[in-house]
């Protein structure tokens, strides 16, 4: 744990860019251990680039990001290029993703996709691995389905294994982008399950959602974004009820 | 282990056993009556005047004579190479221009005739080929002959002898012009032929390079002792093909007790026990195949891992890298095979890197059809998910535990088939390798074939042969493909064919 004066993840002044186009513009924020901090805003918006950020799936332009203490600075993937994917390689080990499309490996069971990063990554024996994948498979309600393959699941199973599959590498933070989006409605509600348990134990979750009901009920505070800044970071309760800016008023109003 | 030592062996055998103890003489055995042939097509009976010939040098020089296939157009290219010592294949001086060339005293001569259909009456003589058209054996003194005297003649070169008098038959050329024992050992085995005209006198000499002239001194002491004791003249009449250019020729050199025989005296009964023919060929047809898998095989190896690691440079390295990936399979898949396999086996030896001939046909293969293989696996990878690289980042894998955990095993299942596809073709197309003196299953069909006048049935044997080693890999495939399926789809692909028809 670190300590409470420094806050788990703090973001600042992140810039990233498509070509011409500035996705993200000068983001900053902090976040602190245990949060879950939703991420919401009209697509396009850059609130999935944040997220991809955070994880190195984009080299960020500007800025820096910190996470638990691993410095990442956009003017080091300049000036020493190795440095730079040394350090991100060492973030994404305090870091698991789970992706709108699940990305399960479809060529291994679920106890292998488990297993996997474990034994390669961090060189875990295979028993141990197993051990750890079963537990998690078993939390998050798929105890019976180790030996299955991915086809055979449906979308919040699958959604479940992925979030199983991250955890196994014993993250400090949880990121999901869009995690529901791709499920049937009556599946949404097991997945989001599984992260308001994840939020009991304690996990720092940032999840970037449409399900404005799960973003209000389970959040701690919510981020809305527009137009790649932070336009409003509030509690649940308060930017739902009373939002301080127009365009968090406009938006809400459309979903509400 | 053992399998590595054993395949290194079999790779690299005919370089290690290069010891002054064996005469390594070379000829080309398809349809080499009466010099060098397969008595009826059988492939352990090496038969011919020719042989013979070595044989006696050899024990004259305290060596053991070892033969080497090579094709007509390539001995004196192999011979430069240091494949074999000598070549011995009804060479005569005038041809080799080559000043690294070196040639023995003649040990036989003999005209070229002309050979016609029995029912032929327009052609009297060479003279009347004048507007007809001739066959002749490609690079041989009969076409340069033929060229050098009539001006309006068309010539058509063939690779054998077996070739050209099948086209007289068939009526394709009106006539062809061969070396005089030659001609008549064909027309007496073949009916419907005849000899009109004998041209021009051709000398035989025994051929090789003059680094080896000492070598050659040797030969010429030989054949020298072989006129002098009469063993030369023994070999003349035991294969019957005495006439008035080798008398004159042992004349000049000394005596001779000989009278050219009358041609067409009598013809040879027909052997008509095909079948023993056929149970004859198949152990050589056997090992030939076990020959052209192992070369298959082997190169299909070679060309997966250099086909692998062109892919991944090409989607996966930096930039430079990747120009330098794509410019190496443009390259490998822009130039025939053909030439490749002349350039690496012939060509590379000028610059000091001489490969045997497995290792050069087993890596030119390998090299060609690794252009292929990395294309197909760029396809696979790319077919694969960007998702999937993405998770597997994101769980902490660097790029190459990604790929090798994640995007190559999915990749794989996409490849599968075009490979399968791409091992029948290399099964196929290993029949080139015979052009570098590898006697593989096409080139023990030709052999066998062209010395038992049998194409036909022969042909049908080799066809099968060819089809029955692709199947297993086909059947092969189709159970990996089943196994690595990453979907269960409820339809398979026969059934989505014919569910949108």
């Amino acid at each position: 744990m670190s300590d409470c004066s420094k806050p788990l993840i703090s973001i600042s002044n992140l810039c990233k860019d498509y070509g011409e186009n500035r996705i993200l513009k000068h983001v900053s924020c902090q976040i602190e251990s245990g949060d879950l901090v939703s991420v919401i805003g009209p697509s396009g918006c850059g609130k999935s680039t944040l997220l991809r950020c955070l994880n190195c799936l984009e080299v960020l332009d500007a800025g820096e990001i910190t996470i638990d203490d691993v410095c990442l600075r956009a003017v080091d993937h300049d000036k020493n290029e190795d440095c730079f994917w040394q350090r991100a390689h060492e973030l994404r080990q305090n870091v698991g993703m789970v992706f709108q499309s699940f990305n399960l490996f479809p060529h291994k069971t679920l106890l292998d996709n488990v297993t996997l990063a474990q034994i390669v990554v961090k060189h875990e024996k295979q028993e141990k691995a197993k051990a750890l994948a079963m537990s998690l498979l078993e939390k998050v309600g798929l105890g019976n389905f180790s030996g299955r393959y991915p086809w055979s699941l449906s979308g919040g199973e699958k959604q479940r294994a992925a979030i199983a599959r991250a955890l196994a590498m014993k993250p400090k933070v949880m990121l999901y982008d869009e995690p529901t989006s791709s499920l049937d409605p009556e599946m949404v509600e097991e997945v989001l399950q599984v992260m308001r348990d994840l939020d009991v134990e304690g996990m720092t979750q940032i999840i970037v959602t449409h399900e404005m009901r799960f973003a209000k009920d389970a959040s701690d505070y919510i981020i809305y974004m527009e137009n790649g800044e932070i336009v409003e970071i509030s509690d649940e309760d308060e930017i739902f009820i009373n939002p301080q800016d127009d365009r968090t008023r406009r938006f809400l109003k459309r979903y509400m | 282990m053992k399998t590595f030592y054993f395949i290194i062996l079999l790779l690299f055998g005919p370089v290690l056993s290069a010891d002054e103890s064996v005469l390594h003489w070379a000829a080309d055995a398809e349809s080499g009556a009466p010099n060098v042939f397969y008595e009826d097509g059988n492939l352990s009976k090496l038969v011919g005047f020719e042989k013979d010939i070595m044989d006696h040098i050899a024990k004259h020089l305290g060596r053991r004579a070892e033969f080497h296939q090579n094709d007509w157009d390539s001995l004196i290219s192999g011979l430069q190479r240091g494949l074999y010592d000598v070549v011995i294949n009804g060479f005569s001086p005038e041809e080799g221009k080559e000043s690294s060339i070196i040639f023995s005293d003649p040990y036989y001569a003999c005209g070229l005739s002309l050979i016609v259909r029995a029912d032929t009456n327009k052609i009297k003589s060479i003279l009347d080929c004048n507007e007809a058209v001739v066959g002749v054996l490609r690079s041989s003194k009969a076409e340069s002959t033929l060229m050098s005297s009539l001006k309006n003649v068309k010539v058509i070169g063939y690779p054998n002898e077996y070739c050209a008098i099948s086209d007289l038959k068939d009526k394709r050329v009106d006539a062809i012009l061969l070396d005089g024992q030659v001609a008549a050992y064909y027309t007496k085995k073949l009916s419907g032929l005849k000899i009109i005209d004998e041209v021009d006198e051709i000398k035989y000499s025994i051929v090789s390079t003059s680094n080896n002239s000492k070598l050659m001194a040797a030969i010429n002491d030989a054949i020298e002792h072989m006129k002098r004791d009469g063993a030369l003249d023994a070999l003349v009449s035991k294969w019957d093909i005495c006439n008035t250019f080798y008398v004159q020729l042992r004349e000049t050199s000394g005596k001779s007790k000989m009278n050219p025989p009358c041609l067409n005296s009598e013809s040879s009964q027909r052997n008509n026990q095909e079948i023993i023919k056929y149970l004859q060929a198949f152990p050589f047809f056997m090992k030939a195949a076990c020959v052209t898998l192992m070369i298959s095989i082997l190169a299909m190896c070679v060309a997966i891992v250099l086909g692998l690691c062109l892919a991944i440079m090409r989607v996966y390295m930096p930039k430079w890298i990747s120009f330098l990936a794509i410019s190496t399979i443009e390259f490998l898949r822009g130039i025939p095979l053909l030439i490749q396999l002349f350039f690496v086996f012939y060509g590379l030896p000028c610059i000091g890197i001489t490969l045997p001939p497995l290792v050069a046909g087993i890596l030119t293969l390998g090299m060609n059809y690794a252009a292929y293989e990395a294309e197909n696996f760029r396809a696979g990878m790319v077919a694969v998910p960007y998702g999937q690289m993405e998770a597997a980042r994101a769980l902490g894998m660097n790029q190459w535990q990604s790929l090798r955990h994640v995007i190559l095993p999915q990749a794989f299942t996409f490849v599968l088939p075009p490979l399968t596809n791409d091992f029948i073709a290399i099964l196929k197309d290993s029949s080139l390798v015979s052009l570098i003196t590898i006697v593989e299953l096409t080139k023990t069909y030709m052999l066998i074939a062209s010395n038992s006048f049998n194409f036909f049935g022969m042909g049908a044997i080799v066809a099968i042969i060819y089809f029955l080693i692709g199947l297993p890999f086909a059947q092969l495939a189709k159970l990996a493909e089943k196994h690595l399926k990453l979907e269960k789809r409820a339809y398979s692909s026969r059934k989505i064919g014919r569910r949108y028809r």
